[in-house]
């Protein structure tokens, strides 16, 4: 299917009739709009799934789906509004148009026609909404035509339900999907059945049972899948934790720097003291022999001196003087009488005499004075020594200062209550990962001890049934529904794992060529799926952007696979897939601008016709740049307003060279006017 | 899981392809369909298990 023209009647801000052509060549295959935010974009592409599959299929984003009709029309006294989209399917020409008719008070009502374009006519088709869902079926239509609020989720974490459900809609595998459904429902309308059935209580005994453990059998089923699916969420967390952790793992070197600093502070502090100590206590040696050094050399040199004239210490003692004195003789024998002049001057000698103390107290300071000497000349080595273990103890001291003060500047920054709140909620996620890989265990043990009771209860069944002819009959139609509906399911669970194969291929090659690292992406159990690191398995923390790369790399496998299957027209199950545009608004949001150009380069390629709805914040020059050789028709939407400007911002556009204008005030009528520009 | 009734694969599959054509009839009749669909796989069943089945 490709879009040909889109026609526009009061559709919403689109006032009158406007006209869209969309870009049909192979190479340049794209339709790029330019509209800022609140213009039109969401508008535009809700007006193409509005008029395929009407007001309940629209996205999130289109608001007041109920109000059609253009308010400016609205004022005018129009009554209708509708949409053609015209296109070209499988070699023929078609134009659907759902028309909108609001008479006033009344809630507006909705029609559908498709025609077949046949020599310029319009010929009716019968069953206009069969018809469409042939085209596009409305469960693939949400992969082909979304806003970006959809490329950013779709592939986000814990997702998995919708990312099952869409490869199950690409896969065509609904109308299997509703026969399964089907079959065991009226497996179970069978087994009430018999679980009801009068007369025999043995059979209905036992066909309760069987109930009671086919229904225990899918909660726990049900419940083990939730349990593996929370794991790969958890998992996925913890790697976003782990991820915002190594971020801070910086704080925590910091912090661990800083314990190091502090001991290495309060090690210099310490030596610091010590050396202040030895210092005051070299003062106390030393100092005196420094100070003294001249009075120590003249001292001893005067001891010496008057020891050599005799004088100190006296060449007579004391003792001998005083002996001399109280026996009135000399030691040459004369007498001394007491008052004569020989006794006089041995009385004199007294004096001068030296007595042991004498002696001694001179020998001691001649021997102190020798010590200042010897520790004079040691004393400046001591006190240089001293010195320099003092200046390398403060220079340690000032320098640990200095960078304990740098970092606790940088500490400051960090809120280290955060850090502790995300090493909890890992613990915790870790915690309930366990949890779950424990409750798994146990739920195992449980899926085995139902299947064993249902194969019981299903024999016992079996043989008790044979002797009533309503019991087996009520058996052979559950067993027919359950075996259909089981081989069913197995044919799906069989295309499903081909189609996940093939669409993690896909993914693969496309994060390949556009991703910054390598990546790995894979399906685990059910539709639950991860993105690792390719060089070490482990799981990649998503950013915003991530996610939506991974999103728009998904939805371009699904889009591709879908298209490799429409040449299975013939399957007895399957739908067959389908070849159709892709319409997606706003795509680049969450992407930087690496990420950008890297995914415009191959967005073009997603699909053989693509439409692009890009404000200008996301059409950036490089973006542009690497689109324009595929962009074969492109729109502005222009903004009119009756109101005036009220000094609103000028904005404006410039695109390829043109300036264009993209808020207009004091028009003639409010409405979105679309300029082709290309 | 009623290993001891025997269902040929043949009519298995014959059966599917019913279903799955009846399915298909269904799948843009939304409104009321649900019911209506449900009591036309019932009657399959009925038919098919009367005629290959019952009489086994």
């Amino acid at each position: 299917m490709k879009l040909l023209t889109i026609k526009l009647l009061n559709f919403r801000q689109f006032y009158g009739s406007q006209t869209i052509v969309f870009a049909t060549d192979p190479v340049k295959n794209v339709t790029l709009f330019h509209a800022e935010n609140g213009v039109g974009k969401t508008t535009l592409l809700n007006a193409i799934l509005w008029c395929f599959y009407g007001r309940n299929s629209v996205t999130k984003k289109f608001e007041k789906s109920e109000d059609i009709l253009s308010y400016q029309a609205a004022l005018e006294k129009a009554t209708h509004a509708k949409v053609d989209v015209s296109f070209e399917h499988e070699g023929k020409y078609y134009t659907v148009t759902r028309r909108y008719s609001a008479a006033p008070g009344t809630k507006g009502e909705e029609s559908l026609t498709a025609y077949e374009v046949v020599n310029g006519n319009l010929e009716p088709l019968p069953a206009s909404d069969a018809f469409i869902s042939s085209v596009v079926p409305k469960e693939m239509a949400s992969h082909f035509f979304f806003d970006g609020e959809h490329a950013e989720s779709f592939a986000s974490t814990g997702n998995f339900r919708q990312v099952g459900e869409a490869i199950r809609n690409m896969l065509g595998s609904t109308i299997a999907d509703c026969a399964i459904e089907d079959l065991r429902f009226a497996a179970k309308q069978y087994t009430d059945d018999l679980a009801a059935l009068p007369g025999d209580d043995r059979i209905r005994q036992k066909s309760a049972e069987l109930r009671d453990a086919q229904r225990n059998l899918e909660n726990v089923k049900s419940a083990k899948q939730r349990l593996e699916e929370n794991i790969v969420v958890y998992n996925d967390q913890i790697a976003v934790i782990d991820q915002e952790l190594s971020d801070t793992r910086s704080a925590k070197d910091l912090q661990q720097r800083r314990k190091e600093l502090e001991a290495r502070g309060k090690s210099a502090a310490t030596a610091l003291a010590e050396a202040e100590r030895d210092t005051i206590r070299w003062i106390g040696r030393q100092a005196l022999s420094v100070v003294a050094t001249r009075l120590a050399a003249e001292t001893l040199h005067f001891i010496d001196d008057e020891k050599l004239r005799g004088k100190i210490p006296s060449p007579y003692n004391e003792e001998l003087v005083t002996t001399l004195l109280s026996e009135e003789q000399c030691v040459c024998g004369r007498p001394l009488p007491p008052g004569s002049e020989f006794f006089r001057n041995i009385q004199n000698l007294l004096r001068k005499a030296g007595n042991a103390e004498v002696q001694s107290r001179v020998m001691r300071a001649r021997g102190f004075l020798g010590e200042l000497r010897v520790k004079r000349s040691t004393a400046p080595k001591d006190l240089q020594r001293l010195q320099k273990a003092y200046a390398a103890a403060y220079q340690t001291s000032k320098i640990t200062e200095q960078q304990l003060a740098e970092l606790s500047q940088q500490l400051s920054n960090i809120n280290f209550d955060e850090i502790a709140q995300k090493e909890r909620a890992r613990a915790d996620l870790a915690q309930k990962a366990r949890a779950a890989d424990r409750e798994i265990g146990e739920l195992n043990l449980k899926l085995q001890i139902y299947e064993r009771t249902i194969e019981n209860c299903a024999r016992e069944q079996q043989r008790l049934a044979v002797s009533s002819a309503k019991a087996l009959k009520l058996l052979n139609r559950k067993t027919l529904a359950e075996r259909s509906a089981d081989l069913l399911k197995g044919i799906l669970a069989h295309h499903e794992e081909q189609a996940k194969v093939y669409i993690a291929r896909e993914v693969n090659e496309i994060l390949n060529a556009t991703a910054r690292r390598n990546y790995r992406f894979e399906f685990g159990a059910g539709f639950s799926f991860d993105l690792t690191f390719s060089h070490n398995g482990r799981t990649v923390p998503r950013s915003s952007g991530e996610n939506q790369l991974l999103s728009l790399a998904f939805i371009a496998a699904l889009i591709k696979f879908c298209r490799d299957r429409s040449v299975f027209a013939n399957d007895p199950i399957l739908i067959p897939g389908i070849v159709a545009p892709l319409v997606l608004d706003s795509p680049f949001g969450q992407l930087d601008s690496t990420y950008r150009v890297d995914t415009a380069s191959f967005i073009a390629s997603m699909a053989e016709q693509v439409a692009l709805f890009v404000s200008s914040s996301q059409g950036s020059p490089d973006v542009l740049s690497i689109l324009n050789t595929r962009v074969g028709k492109e729109y502005v939407l222009i903004s009119q307003n009756r109101g005036p400007r009220n000094g609103k911002h000028s904005e404006e556009l410039v695109i390829n060279g043109r300036r264009i204008e993209t808020s207009l005030f004091g028009c003639e009528k409010d409405m979105t006017r679309i300029e082709e520009i290309r | 899981m009623n290993d001891e009734i025997e269902i040929k694969p043949s009519t298995l599959e014959a059966f599917l392809k019913t279903i799955i054509q009846l399915e298909k009839r269904y799948a843009h009749n939304e409104r009321g369909a649900k019911q209506e669909r449900r009591s036309k796989v019932v009657e399959r069943i009925e038919e098919v298990a009367a005629r290959e089945l019952d009489r086994a």
